[in-house]
This record gives structure tokens, C-alpha cells and sequence, in this order.
């Protein structure tokens, strides 16, 4: 009888621990996974932000007729690939300013994969282009449409507004296999009209 | 009987642990997504407040009455007077968004395999309130207009929203002259 309750203790002492364990390990890949999640939120926010500031000033000091986005390229699935225009530094000069989208990597997001890219961007006031801020290297779609006042998508030159749209995939720390604990898709995106893009280039 | 029991205890008290750690993860995916549409609606406050800093700063400003030349604040239009109702494309000054009707914006994140547009929509409000020079709403007219918007997840009614609360975007306005 004694041995019997031996057993049955040791049996029971097993499964709490590993039931202790099983939890705990799980408690801690959510936790790990939504620090990453917040890191990503923070990253695309302040790309974001970024991106505002820059895109605000598209065409600042240019005169009339005078071209301000001097290059507009996209890779073949749309995302784009290089972007130059006239802007503005943070003392209102006027600087070129260019975005180079690069694939990085690939990663396999829905079971698709897919490439991903890096902002890369550049200032130039005189001489060389200087690298200047850009985002991490986990864009999954970045792109710019160039649209005139109804929204119809133009060539650089009858730019009015522009529509920017991206998706920043965050990866956990550790994957399950869960959903939830898979990556998550970050999407931010905006249409604005540059005031210094109306009215000028184009005529 | 007393080593089942205490046996008996232990187990009861794993799982009650087990619980309170899974409804912890719970709360986190629940945030996960609320992250998520948190995100979006950022990027709808940005788009419109970018919209509304296109509109004049008040309709007597628009109108000449107030400018470089005549800067009157007490020409300038009266919050009690600020017009609400408007509905966002109605609107053609800061004030007419004030109290404007909701406006319903859909963010689209991709296609279906119909090639369907999915996304979330959202509802956008606005408050715009005159401030003064130690930054408190001010009942009379001054040369700052703060806007304010309210922006939460459009859901059908019983629905609950994941975005768990709404996203609140200020910015400040003023005359296109110095002052």
C-alpha cells in the first residue's frame, strides 16, 4: 500500500511539474512576442513619422515648371524602387532627398515567399549622396503612387498628391506555430498634397 | 488519505495557475491586435489631419476680412459660433470641422482571391478649440486653433471593436502670417 502511494505522489509530483513548465514556457514566448511586437510598432510609427516630414515638403523652393521628383522606379511586383525629389532639411534648405528600397532577404509569410526590403534613405545638399535614416530591413510592401487631384495615378511630372502605403512584419522571437504567435503585419499608409507639388511642376 | 489529498491540492493549485497564465496570453493576442489596429488608424489620423491643414484657418480669414493687413482677432468667428454637423468634405475652415458629422474611412490592406478589397474602416470625429497663450482652451477667439481628432474601428452594431481604445491626434494651427 505504502508503495502504491509512493507511485501515485511521484506520478502527481511528475505531471504538476511539467504542467508548471508547459505554462511557463508559454508565458514567456507570449511575453517575448509582444516586446517584439511593441519594437515594431515603435519602428513603424517613427518610419512613419519620418516619412510625413519628408513627403510634406515634396517640391519645397522649386518654381514653377521646375521638376521635383526627378526619379520614380518600381521593382516588378510594384514595390518601389527608387524615389529622388526635391525637399527639405529640418532648417527649411532645400536638399535632394532619395529612397532606395532594397531586397534584403526573403521570408516565408503565409507560406508564400516573400522579399524583404529596406528603406534606404539618402540626403544630398552638395557633392555626394549621404545615407540618412531609413527603416529595418522587414518591409514587405512599400510603395508610392503618384496621383493627380482625382486620384488618377500620373507620371512623375502631373504629380499632385501622393499615396504611400506599407506593411512592416514584425517576427516573434520565438514561433510556435500558433497564429497568434506567428508574425504579425504591421500596415501604415497615407494620401497627402504636398503644397509645394501644386500648381508647379508640369506647369 | 492525506498524501491524496495534499495530492489532490497540488493539482488543483496548477491548474488554477495554468488558468491565470493562459488568460494572460489571452490579453496579449488581444493586444497584439489592438497594436495592429492601432497602426492603421495612425495612418488615417495622419491623412486627415494632412487634409484638414490644407483649409483656411478661419472662414474670415478666407474671406479677407481678417489678414496680414487687418489683424482683428475679434473678426474671427466665435466658438460659440462654430459651425457643427458638416460633414468632412462639406467642410472649408478649421471650425466647420468642429463636431463634424463621423466620417467612415476604410483602410484597405490587400485583396481576396476575388480580388476584393479587405481592410478595416474607421470613423473619424473632430473637435477644434481656440488656445491661449498658456496652451488652455480659451472661450474667446486667439491666433491658435487646436484640432482634435477621435479616431475608433467601424464595427457592425453587437460587434466589439479591437481596437481598445480610440487613437487622439492634436495639432495646432495658426494664421499664415506672423502675428
Amino acid at each position: 500500500m505504502i508503495q502504491l502511494d509512493r507511485v501515485i505522489a511521484m506520478l502527481v509530483t511528475s505531471i504538476v511539474v511539467l504542467m508548471g513548465f508547459t505554462v511557463q514556457q508559454r508565458a514567456q514566448q507570449s511575453s517575448l512576442n509582444s516586446t517584439m511586437l511593441y519594437v515594431g510598432k515603435k519602428q513603424t510609427l517613427e518610419l512613419a513619422d519620418m516619412l510625413e516630414r519628408d513627403l510634406t515638403n515634396v517640391g519645397f523652393g522649386t518654381t514653377p515648371s521646375e521638376t521635383a521628383i526627378t526619379t520614380y522606379t518600381l521593382h516588378a511586383d510594384g514595390v518601389l524602387d527608387r524615389f529622388e525629389y526635391l525637399g527639405s532639411d529640418a532648417g527649411s534648405n532645400q536638399i535632394e532627398i532619395r529612397y532606395d528600397v532594397v531586397v534584403v532577404d526573403t521570408a516565408d509569410v503565409d507560406g508564400v515567399a516573400k522579399p524583404l526590403y529596406e528603406l534606404q534613405r539618402y540626403e544630398k545638399t552638395t557633392g555626394a549622396w549621404v545615407r540618412n535614416g531609413g527603416s529595418t530591413a522587414s518591409l514587405t510592401n512599400f510603395t508610392i503612387d503618384l496621383l493627380d487631384d482625382n486620384n488618377n495615378v500620373v507620371v512623375k511630372e502631373l504629380a499632385r498628391r501622393i499615396r504611400l502605403r506599407l506593411e512592416n512584419v514584425v517576427f516573434p522571437e520565438i514561433n510556435t506555430g500558433n497564429y497568434m504567435d506567428g508574425f504579425r503585419r504591421l500596415h501604415w499608409g497615407m494620401t497627402l498634397s504636398p503644397p509645394n507639388l501644386r500648381g508647379y511642376q508640369g506647369g | 488519505m492525506s498524501d491524496t489529498l495534499m495530492a489532490f491540492l497540488a493539482l488543483m493549485l496548477m491548474m488554477f495557475f495554468a488558468l491565470n497564465q493562459n488568460e494572460a496570453i489571452v490579453l496579449t493576442q488581444r493586444e497584439a491586435a489592438n497594436i495592429e489596429l492601432e497602426v492603421l488608424a495612425n495612418g488615417v489620423a495622419a491623412e486627415t489631419m494632412q487634409y484638414i491643414a490644407t483649409k483656411p484657418f478661419d472662414a474670415r480669414v478666407a474671406d479677407g476680412t481678417v489678414s496680414a493687413q487687418n489683424p482683428n482677432l475679434n473678426e474671427l468667428t466665435l466658438p460659440t459660433q462654430f459651425p457643427t454637423g458638416a460633414s468632412l468634405d462639406e467642410s472649408e475652415n478649421l471650425e466647420d470641422f468642429n463636431q463634424m458629422q463621423p466620417d467612415t474611412v476604410f483602410f484597405q490592406i490587400g485583396t481576396d482571391a476575388d480580388d476584393e478589397p479587405i481592410g478595416f474602416s474607421f470613423t473619424v470625429q473632430a473637435a477644434v478649440d481656440y488656445i491661449d497663450n498658456t496652451g488652455s482652451v480659451s472661450s474667446t477667439p486667439t491666433w491658435t486653433k487646436e484640432v482634435t481628432l477621435y479616431i475608433e474601428q467601424a464595427v457592425e452594431p453587437g460587434k466589439s471593436s479591437s481596437l481598445l481604445k480610440p487613437i487622439v491626434k492634436k495639432r495646432r494651427f495658426s494664421p499664415d502670417w506672423d502675428v
